[in-house]
Parts: C-alpha cells; sequence; structure tokens
C-alpha cells in the first residue's frame, strides 16, 4: 500500500488543486486505504456543510442595509419620522408665507371685494383742509391675476424611482438664465424631484 | 486609461525606494490603481457576505486603498502587500460586524415580534434565512480573523494561488488550512446551536 497522504493534501484534492500526478497518485491511495478514503469523505460532507453556510451569505447583497425583518415591521414603527417631518414643512410654509414682501404684492387669496366708485372718494377732511393746491390722489390698488402654472410646471420630474411620502419643497435660481426651479427635498436631505419655474422680474410667483 | 493600466505587470509594482522615488508618485498612484482594479470586488464581496451590508462593505474598502495609497512604503512588497489590503479589510469587517451587534440584537427582536404577525409563509422563511445568516455571522466573528477570511474568500471562489497571496501563505499549505477552519467552525457552529448545521 502507498503512503498515505495529510489531511491538507486530501482538502486540496477535493478541489483538484493538486498536480495532475498527485492528483493520480491519492486517487490511487484512497482505492486501498480505507482510513483516508473515510477521512475524505469526512472532509467533503464537511467542506459542502460549511460551505451551503457561507453560500447563505450573500456576496452581492442590497446597497444599504435592509434586513427582512424591516417588512414585516409594525407601521407605527416604520413611520416615525412622518410627523416631525410634516410639522417641519408646515412650519418652513409659514414662515415663507408670513415673510414681508415688497410692493407690489401678489395676491394669493381672493381679493376682498372692490366697490367701484363713480367718483373719487372725498379726501379726508384735515387733508383738505392744507389748500387746494394740494391734491391728493388714492393709492392705485393693484391687482394681478394669479397666474395658473401651465401642466409642465406643475408636474415634478423625480430624480430617482424611490418613493418618499413627504418633503420640503425649497426655490432656487437657476443660472444662467431667468429660471427658477422647485426642489422637493426629502426626509433625509436628498433632493427627490424638481420643477422649472419662469423667474417673475426675481419675485416669487406662488400657486 | 485602461492601456494604461492594464499595461502595469505585477514586476512593476514592486518599486525599490531609488525607482519609486526617480519615477515618483505616478507609478506608485497607478499601482494603487491596478491594485484596486484586481482585488476590490473581491473585498467588497467578501465583507458584504461578513457584514451583509454592501454599501458599509464599498466603503470599507474604499478606506483601505485610500491608506494604501497615502503608505507608499508598502508598494515595496506586492506579496505582503496584497494579504495587508485582505487583513486590513478583514479587520475592518469584523469591527463592522461587533459595532453593528446591538443593531442585531434590535432587529432579532423586532424579528420575533414580527413572527407574532407575519402569517405569510415567505415572510417567515425570509425570517429564518436571515436567522441563519446572523448565526453564521456570529461564528465568523469568533474564529481567527483570518480562519474566517480564508473560508469567505473560499466561499467567493479563489483558487488556492489566489488564497495564498491573499493571506500571506504558502499555497501548499492552503489546503491544511482550510480543512482545519472548516473544522472549527462546525465544532463553533454546533457548540452554539447544535448539530442542525
Amino acid at each position: 500500500m502507498t503512503q498515505c497522504w495529510p489531511e491538507g493534501e486530501l482538502r486540496a484534492y477535493l478541489d483538484r488543486e493538486l498536480s495532475t500526478g498527485d492528483m493520480q497518485q491519492l486517487a490511487a491511495h484512497l482505492g486501498e486505504c480505507a482510513a483516508c478514503d473515510a477521512l475524505c469523505t469526512e472532509l467533503s460532507e464537511r467542506a459542502a456543510r460549511v460551505s451551503a453556510l457561507m453560500e447563505l451569505l450573500p456576496e452581492h447583497g442590497p446597497l444599504a442595509a435592509r434586513p427582512a425583518m424591516a417588512a414585516v415591521r409594525k407601521p407605527a414603527q416604520q413611520h416615525r419620522w412622518v410627523p416631525y417631518a410634516v410639522a417641519l414643512a408646515a412650519c418652513l410654509a409659514l414662515a415663507v408665507y408670513l415673510k414681508p414682501k415688497p410692493a407690489p404684492q401678489v395676491a394669493a387669496v381672493s381679493p376682498a371685494p372692490v366697490t367701484v366708485h363713480d367718483e373719487p372718494p372725498a379726501p379726508p377732511a384735515a387733508v383738505a383742509a392744507l389748500g387746494s393746491e394740494m391734491s391728493v390722489v388714492p393709492a392705485s390698488r393693484t391687482v394681478r391675476s394669479v397666474r395658473k402654472p401651465s401642466p409642465a410646471e406643475e408636474v415634478f420630474v423625480a430624480l430617482d424611482d424611490e418613493p418618499f411620502e413627504s418633503g420640503v419643497i425649497m426655490r432656487v435660481d437657476v443660472k444662467p438664465g431667468n429660471l427658477q426651479a422647485d426642489v422637493v427635498f426629502g426626509p433625509d436631505g436628498r433632493a427627490r424631484a424638481f420643477r422649472l419655474v419662469k423667474a417673475n422680474n426675481r419675485n416669487l410667483t406662488r400657486y | 486609461m485602461d492601456d494604461v493600466f492594464t499595461g502595469v505587470q505585477p514586476e512593476e509594482i514592486a518599486l525599490s525606494p531609488a525607482q519609486a522615488g526617480a519615477i515618483g508618485d505616478r507609478r506608485v498612484a497607478v499601482s494603487v490603481e491596478a491594485l484596486f482594479r484586481e482585488h476590490y470586488g473581491r473585498i467588497v464581496g467578501m465583507l458584504t457576505r461578513l457584514t451583509g451590508d454592501r454599501a458599509h462593505s464599498e466603503e470599507i474598502a474604499s478606506d483601505v486603498f485610500h491608506k494604501l495609497s497615502q503608505r507608499p512604503a508598502l508598494m515595496e512588497s506586492r506579496e505582503d502587500l496584497t494579504s495587508w489590503i485582505y487583513r486590513v479589510a478583514t479587520n475592518a469587517g469584523f469591527d463592522a460586524l461587533r459595532m453593528n451587534s446591538r443593531r442585531r440584537k434590535r432587529e432579532e427582536t423586532a424579528g420575533l415580534e414580527g413572527t407574532q404577525l407575519a402569517s405569510a409563509p415567505s415572510a417567515l422563511e425570509a425570517m429564518l434565512a436571515e436567522e441563519r445568516r446572523l448565526r453564521v455571522r456570529a461564528v465568523l466573528e469568533t474564529l481567527k480573523p483570518r480562519d474566517a477570511q480564508l473560508l469567505l474568500l473560499r466561499a467567493s471562489g479563489l483558487a488556492y494561488r489566489e488564497l495564498a497571496a491573499s493571506l500571506g501563505l504558502e499555497t501548499a499549505s492552503v489546503g491544511t488550512t482550510l480543512a482545519r477552519a472548516e473544522a472549527e467552525f462546525e465544532r463553533r457552529f454546533r457548540a452554539r446551536y447544535g448539530e442542525n448545521v
């Protein structure tokens, strides 16, 4: 009987990592040595079991750590950040709305009914007493119609395919050109969608 | 650009200090690039198996090559350099695995809650598969880093010659090391989770 082979050589034999001559010699030895044959079988079965466990670990996993448990998590745990994001968006919208605006202002809400007079209103008595050479012209009130956005302006273009439920809209200048854009930022701070808006003399055009 | 990188032979990467000084940083940069092209994908794959987080694995691998670019002296020995890259990446992967252990426990708890809620077989199967993955990673974490690295890289299909280079071993001793690593992994797995490997 030929000499027995060490365990490492048997393991390499299973992976066909020996030279052709060694492969043939070892195969011949396994045919005549029950001990080495049993050891080789044991190594082979163990290697298969360990390999099967290693194959459970994906080599090309998801880009972000998303455990499978997330799929069965309760909705309340899944969207805890939504109320905070909505509150933040509401505060920002309120701050933008309450910010002092230079005249002329754009009427964003339905204007109060305007009474049309045939004659200009009489000046206050104190002003009338200053003399006839001083005329008071009532301040003209500019009421501009609210421009309806075109369909193209109403549509946001998503920057990726990932859905999102809330976000903050910020308007930014686009250089060069007389353009502005509304950018939707998601809760994680990433820009998620945008739409182009024509600038109106650098004043905000509200919809 | 591709022509430049594919034209770099392994011998060119092992530079003497005088050569390196004469040729300058450009050659070192090219060598790092060549190593990056050869090993980055394998390292990311190995780390993804280990941590389960591909994005984090890419960060770790990028950090390793950044460190390499900051240490030109390492470029003098190609053989040591390859094993150094894998060793640093593996250790960083284990660090990430340990740092995430608390998060994993929370996920396991969430998984148990999910078991009570989930009725779909697919959800249950997914949870069991994740549980098995966590067990494998937990056992890998207890092994010697070299043994864990060997098992992970072997699972990625590296040949013995490549395994030897990445581990700093002789090719002839890979079989012995691999057989021992497999035996140790199975012994620890059974000690923790029973006979059902």
